[in-house]
């Protein structure tokens, strides 16, 4: 019987197999093919989404997962219901049944990315040179068509960007993540993007901070160094997280013992 | 973290406008607690037209870096949202704490970090009897907070939600997770469940004990109760065995 795993992070996660980006769960696909992936993560989402489907999946959802993996993202990212479409109708269901608002897009037996319908504006709370095309990109895939409203508008500029009340939400998750890691040995949490916190330990994988890691066991002073034109990692990068920063840590014998049980 | 001292000392409010002490010598249910128990210290972090995701925000703090015995929840509407603002202040700098002006156990905790405050009741569980409260008087539909108080001035780009909308799930699951903590949480319009035993809302026990005439006593033009409402309220709440529990334990 295949082990499931169940993924949440943002585009650094969020992997089709005809993209580069977040291509270190294709290597993942490739090197444990009795796992089971369902991927929940969601580009342009931030922690508030995370905390979500985290509740989800522990309280909610029917399916009971090996191991969750969360992959955290920048701290002042937030989301904000609007109403909107999922395949190009007005997405209403009985909030009771929260089953239903998912939908698994399956790629193949082994992997799905995993789709919440509900339609949401989600603040980056990064700027990019190039932020309305984004905008308009991510807003179209991850169903987020929502009336232009001046609202709208203020978070397609990223008004919330460096918000203190956001910046507080996701210190909060990280207390809550340490808390509920403390006592749940199937959750572990990791970040390719070192999160500008130092007080902060940013997984539970028993490794140093991603960009620690780089520049002492790989020499690379700069992440930049391996991050593509959308500041995400390249190839070379995501091979680089995957091989040697995720299967030397107890992300890896995790899932050398769910492959091999 | 929970305080594992056996004896009570501090007790944790989270809520809304209904629980919310708006000014220093504003009474409700929570006051009438405080005076009612005047040895434990009541920590009020209810805030007017706040939804759960500001609650969930709250009872992570109070959770992870205070140390309370216990917390009491009053739900909310499922359909409210907060939105953060930019706030030029030290991230440090969180909180407003106010001890309430004569009630000397009860303290006031608002949080600074400016957001806007969606509210709706159009999804509300409870249609018939919510809309016979609205017909008294039109609701507010939204708020601005910043620096720990709601500010007067309405927005032109009012966000109206939709029903089922992303807010009505993450309420769902909010409260789905309170069953798995040492929380006591209870509805006052919206009924969302309550684990104190209550066979309903408490303005559903209110029309079912006093019927429409006795509802309209205990509320008033904003849909919020009366000091007599109040003051049922708190004699309801405490007619729950867990409910009390919480201060004789």
């Amino acid at each position: 019987m295949h082990k499931r795993i169940a993924l949440i992070g943002c585009s650094h996660s969020d992997w089709k197999p005809e993209n580069e980006m977040g291509s270190w769960i294709s290597f993942l696909n490739k090197k444990y093919p009795n796992i089971k992936v369902d991927n929940y993560s969601a580009s342009g989402h931030g922690h508030i989404y995370f905390d979500f489907i985290l509740r989800y999946l522990r309280y909610s959802c029917k399916i009971n997962y090996d191991l969750i993996i969360v992959q955290l993202t920048h701290p002042n990212r937030w989301m904000v219901p609007v109403h909107g479409y999922h395949n190009g109708k007005l997405f209403s269901c009985d909030s009771n049944d929260l089953d239903n608002a998912f939908e698994f897009e399956v790629y193949s037996e082994q992997y799905s990315r995993v789709l919440f319908k509900p339609a949401r504006r989600v603040s980056g709370g990064i700027k990019l040179l190039d932020q309305d095309q984004i905008n308009d990109d991510v807003y179209k895939l991850y169903y987020n068509q929502g009336n232009q409203t001046n609202l709208d508008m203020d978070l397609r500029n990223d008004e919330a960007l460096l918000s203190p009340f956001t910046l507080f939400h996701s210190s909060l998750f990280f207390s809550y993540l340490k808390e509920i890691t403390d006592i749940d040995d199937n959750l572990l949490y990791f970040t390719p993007r070192t999160i500008d916190r130092h007080d902060i330990l940013d997984n539970n994988i028993n490794q140093p901070r991603f960009a620690d890691w780089l520049r002492k066991e790989k020499n690379i002073k700069n992440i930049n160094d391996i991050l593509d034109s959308t500041m995400h990692l390249d190839s070379d990068g995501n091979k680089l997280l995957f091989d040697e920063y995720l299967l030397t840590s107890k992300l890896g014998k995790k899932l050398d013992n769910l492959s091999y049980s | 973290m929970l305080n594992s001292n056996s004896k009570i000392k501090k007790v944790a409010i989270i809520g809304c406008s209904h629980s919310d002490i708006h000014s220093n010598d504003h009474e409700n249910w929570t006051t009438f607690l405080a005076r009612r128990y005047s040895n434990i210290n009541f920590h009020n972090y209810a805030s007017s037209g706040h939804g759960h995701v500001f609650h969930d925000l709250v009872l992570k703090h109070v959770m992870y870096e205070e140390e309370y015995d216990k917390i009491i929840v009053q739900l909310t509407g499922d359909n409210r949202w907060s939105i953060p603002l930019p706030h030029d202040i030290n991230l440090d700098d969180k909180w407003i704490i106010e001890q309430h002006g004569s009630c000397g156990n009860m303290y006031k905790h608002r949080l600074k970090f400016a957001r806007y405050n969606t509210t709706s009741f159009n999804s509300t569980c409870d249609q018939d009897l919510l809309q016979k409260l609205k017909t008294l008087k039109e609701y507010n539909r939204g708020s601005l907070s910043v620096n720990g108080f709601n500010l007067p001035e309405a927005k032109e780009w009012q966000y109206t939600p939709g029903v089922h909308t992303m807010a009505q799930y993450y309420s769902k699951l909010f409260v789905k997770s309170l069953d798995r903590l040492p929380v006591v949480y209870f509805s006052f319009h919206n009924d969302m469940g309550n684990n104190i035993g209550l066979p309903g809302t408490i303005t559903s026990i209110f029309g079912e004990r006093w019927g429409e005439l006795g509802l309209v006593e205990r509320l008033d033009d904003t849909l919020h109760c009366t000091n007599k409402g109040y003051r049922d309220m708190t004699d309801i709440l405490l007619e729950s065995k867990k409910f009390r529990e919480i201060f004789n334990a």
